[in-house]
């Protein structure tokens, strides 16, 4: 493999990003008061987290090819079990976080295990029931534990203090987006592995990948339990951030949204799903914002209440994005290159 | 009657058609040949618009159809006997031929083909997946002829039939050579040689022959280079890409 | 016994509405091999239709007339078949064969379709008045069961039968049977496949549109998200009755609405959703294409 010359702009925003708990800087209209101020900071650490997630779901849906409806289920393991574990079980951190990560595994190898048995839409399907079941059961608050549609607070009793309260919050920030470093260059090894080759080609032609004597099957699992728990680690993030559990977490409508990250950002570089969650979260939060502010609500009603409501305009996006810019924000810059390259390696075989 | 210049045509990222140019003499039987992969399958389903042609052009009955809808390039006239049959397992025979009747179709064509195919009128109201492999074969054949067409494209009648019955579609098809022009796909070269005309040969989506199938039958030299693969592939039941 | 037969009317009539909807994802899953994630928006856009007409002459808290009702049910096909044409002409045409992104723009539209609901009507949930005699209680072996789930039921029946006479013996019934075979060839046989398409989902939205109608009168009020939640189970009646077969559908539909009540009655009352997914991955293991589905 050849090593490629890295371009220095990715440093250069890593850095910026760094520093931003640290900059009081004012950036109207784009953001509320000092960067710096807790809310900004959330903001952006919560965009770091769907990031990480939405590269768990890349790594299922753009490189392996298979499209899960019940990502949130692990998302939703992560928000839901050390919350459980902290508060209900008086559980410390390091053992509720263990028993987050194997409650996940365990139940990532039972449905992708089960679900995999189908393919296609089979698949979507069957995955999407399986959310929906453990959203059921969040919903209904068996035995008190998971507060229902209330939720449930994060207990700060058994917490790390450097963790707690709003003046850390840039704490939480550069731990989430060390997280996020640290999956990303994850990913990037784990795609430009040998097994990420054969991911690669499952989603081209399965068939293929039979003919030369692999299992499919196998590979398909390694990659969905992989991709269930770098979301349940985004799930813990956010947990931390929002200090709380909610069952929006686990809902499917979280699933669409990771799926609507991904294609706003493009799967066709590692970069564009974490922009396009950065964007979504970013443009999720500032529209409500922006649709109670002056200037919205001052418009006829037949213009201001559609811009009030974030999930219509993220629906027209969606379906723009669809038909006029399917390979996203990350497709515009790289598919030439990358077309290029195939091309080139089919004449070689 | 159809005319070939230059068709480039990819299925994914693969090129599989590089320049493909022939033609097909009104009243022939043109013989397709060429061994497994060089694109004997995508040259008709290119003519038919299934896999539309990247560059290049197509000519059917003096009218260019390159971009033009799979339905619309049949409309004009061509019956397509696909390979591997593909009969509409679910649905009974007599569906499959009422299906493929084309709205303004001669009703004295399905008498025609109840005659050339008695077996098929018999089994009316079987299910087509359940006949045999040369029953299918008849039906495929039957779905071309219930509509007056211009050309009949066939692709590898032979393919996966026993002998006996290999003879039997041969039969069928020599009962219609002279009535319609055909383009035959056919690696089976004895079929090929009683059926055929004209030859075209291709390989790795070129033309590398044209002339008429006689002299094809008669190279052995010709078969050796161009033939040579297929006829070892026949046997497994190959695929063309 | 009385509440035996109450629970199983009540189950056949949510089986009723899951197969409005499921019948017509059915169809156009055979036919174009796409999952309709707008599907549920037709629904509560029917609901919505039907409610608009009906309010309109409908004094607050009362019953509505047969007559209204009878116009609202029409309002209701016409709106689901109406959306569900748009969004196949100007969506999914674009995207021809490219099977995935179809998926993709089927879940945006029917995200926004939806929200366009609640843009319009608010979130909160709105009563759906409906004619007295649907809302009266009938005596059934001491039961005593609501009409409506009764008009369910029989409308249910009577879509069933005329959807399969339509695909035994009409022309284009048999291009829809012959195209979730084999789409290809269908167009090899000289048949614009798209006009199949269109109807398809034209007749998918419009079945939509009449269980929309019809859930109004089952839950007595409705919400924006009435049909999302609907179309979830909808999903598991089609993967579990085989995707394509509209029998299957039926008998999946009658499987689920009868076990999630059963099992909400006599159980817990959230175990039935989950009895549902059980099912589905019972019925996977053993059967991967469904219930009545080709077995490729």
């Amino acid at each position: 493999m050849t090593r490629r010359v890295r371009p220095f702009w990715p440093v250069i925003i890593l850095a910026v990003l760094l520093v931003v708990p640290k900059v009081g800087v004012h950036l109207p209209v784009l953001f509320d008061g000092p960067l710096n101020r807790a809310g900004n900071l959330q903001l952006l650490a919560v965009g770091f987290a769907f990031g990480i997630a939405a590269l768990s779901y890349n790594l299922l849906f753009g490189y392996t090819g298979i499209l899960s409806f019940g990502h949130a289920l692990f998302f939703g393991a992560g928000v839901y079990l050390p919350v459980i574990a902290l508060r209900h079980w008086q559980w410390s951190l390091g053992p509720a976080l263990l028993f987050t990560l194997v409650v996940t595994l365990a139940l990532a190898v039972a449905v992708g295990a089960l679900a995999l048995r189908t393919q296609g839409v089979y698949f979507a399907m069957v995955t999407l029931a399986f959310a929906q079941a453990g959203a059921v059961v969040v919903g209904k608050n068996p035995g008190q534990l998971t507060g229902g549609e209330e939720g449930l607070s994060l207990p700060t009793k058994n917490l790390p203090t450097w963790m707690v309260g709003v003046i850390h919050t840039g704490n939480l920030y550069w731990l989430t987006l060390a997280a996020l470093i640290v999956v990303y260059l994850l990913t990037l090894r784990m795609i430009t592995s040998p097994t990420g080759h054969i991911w690669e080609g499952i989603r081209e032609n399965e068939r293929r990948i039979e003919m030369v004597g692999l299992r499919p099957y196998t590979y398909k699992l390694v990659v969905f339990v992989i991709s269930a728990v770098i979301a349940a680690v985004a799930g813990v993030l956010y947990l931390f951030l929002s200090s709380g559990a909610t069952p929006a977490s686990v809902r499917s409508d979280f699933t669409v949204a990771l799926l609507l990250m991904v294609i706003i950002g493009g799967s066709g570089a590692l970069w564009g799903p974490v922009a396009g969650a950065l964007l979504y979260h970013y443009l999720n939060v500032r529209l409500t914002t922006w649709a109670a502010s002056g200037t919205v609500s001052a418009l006829p009603g037949v213009l201001s209440r559609p811009l009030a409501d974030p999930l219509f305009i993220l629906g027209i996006i969606f379906v723009l994005l669809v038909l006029f810019f399917p390979r996203g924000i990350a497709g515009t810059f790289v598919t030439q290159r990358l077309r290029a390259s195939r091309r080139v390696e089919n004449r070689a075989r | 009657m159809l005319r070939m210049e230059g068709v480039h045509t990819y299925i994914g990222e693969s090129h599989i058609l590089q320049g493909m140019s022939f033609t097909v003499a009104p009243g022939r039987v043109t013989v397709l040949l060429g061994r497994n992969g060089a694109g004997k399958t995508t040259t008709l389903r290119s003519i038919l618009g299934l896999t539309p042609a990247a560059r290049g052009r197509i000519d059917l009955f003096g009218a260019e159809v390159t971009r033009e809808q799979p339905y619309r390039i049949v409309r004009r006239g061509v019956g397509y006997v696909p390979e591997d049959r593909d009969v509409f397992g679910g649905l009974t025979v007599a569906e499959n031929l009422r299906l493929a009747q084309r709205p303004g179709a001669d009703p004295a064509r399905m008498a025609m083909v109840h005659t050339l195919f008695p077996d098929l009128k018999a089994r009316g109201n079987q299910r087509a997946g359940s006949l045999s492999g040369g029953q299918q074969q008849m039906v495929a054949i039957a779905r071309a002829l219930v509509n007056e067409n211009r050309l009949m494209m066939i692709d590898e009648p032979s393919k996966g039939l026993a002998p006996v019955v290999v003879a039997q579609v041969t039969e069928a098809l020599r009962a219609i050579k002279g009535t319609t022009t055909i383009l035959l796909v056919e690696q089976n070269l004895a079929m090929a040689a009683a059926l055929g005309d004209d030859a075209v040969i291709i390989d790795d989506g070129r033309t590398v022959f044209t002339g008429v199938m006689a002299e094809v039958a008669a190279d052995g030299a010709l078969q050796a280079r161009y033939l040579g693969a297929g006829r070892r592939g026949e046997e497994q039941g190959q695929s063309n890409e | 016994m009385s509440t035996l037969i109450f629970i199983t009317l009540t189950g056949l009539a949510l089986a009723a509405m899951y197969f409005l909807l499921a019948s017509g994802l059915s169809l156009i899953f055979g036919l174009m091999d796409v999952l309709n994630f707008a599907h549920g928006a037709f629904f509560t856009w029917g609901a919505y239709a039907a409610w608009w007409v009906i309010s309109m002459k409908t004094p607050v808290g009362g019953n509505a007339s047969t007559g209204v009702f009878l116009f609202a049910i029409v309002a209701a096909v016409v709106a689901g078949a109406a959306l569900a044409t748009g969004t196949e002409v100007v969506l999914l045409r674009p995207l021809y064969r490219r099977t995935i992104s179809q998926v993709l723009v089927t879940l945006g539209a029917g995200l926004a379709l939806t929200e366009l609901t609640a843009v319009i009507w608010k979130h909160d949930a709105k009563l759906f008045p409906q004619p007295r005699w649907m809302a009266t209680t009938l005596t059934i072996a001491g039961a005593r069961v609501p009409a409506n789930r009764l008009v369910l039921i029989a409308v249910a029946v009577l879509v069933l039968a005329v959807m399969l006479l339509f695909l035994r013996y009409t022309r284009y019934g048999l291009i829809v049977r012959a195209g979730a075979e084999n789409r290809e060839m269908v167009q090899a046989l000289g048949i614009d496949v798209n006009r199949a398409f269109t109807l398809v989902f034209a007749l998918g939205g419009a079945l939509a549109g009449l269980g929309g109608v019809f859930g109004g009168a089952y839950f007595k009020s409705i919400d924006p998200n009435i049909g999302t939640v609907n179309l979830i189970f909808a999903f598991i009646v089609v993967v579990i009755g085989g995707l394509g077969s509209i029998g299957g559908s039926a008998l999946a539909a009658a499987i689920i609405g009868l076990s999630q009540q059963y099992a909400n009655y006599y159980a817990a009352a959230w175990l039935g959703d989950f009895v549902v997914v059980i099912l589905l991955a019972v019925v996977l293991l053993v059967r991967p294409r469904g219930l009545l589905g080709a077995q490729r």
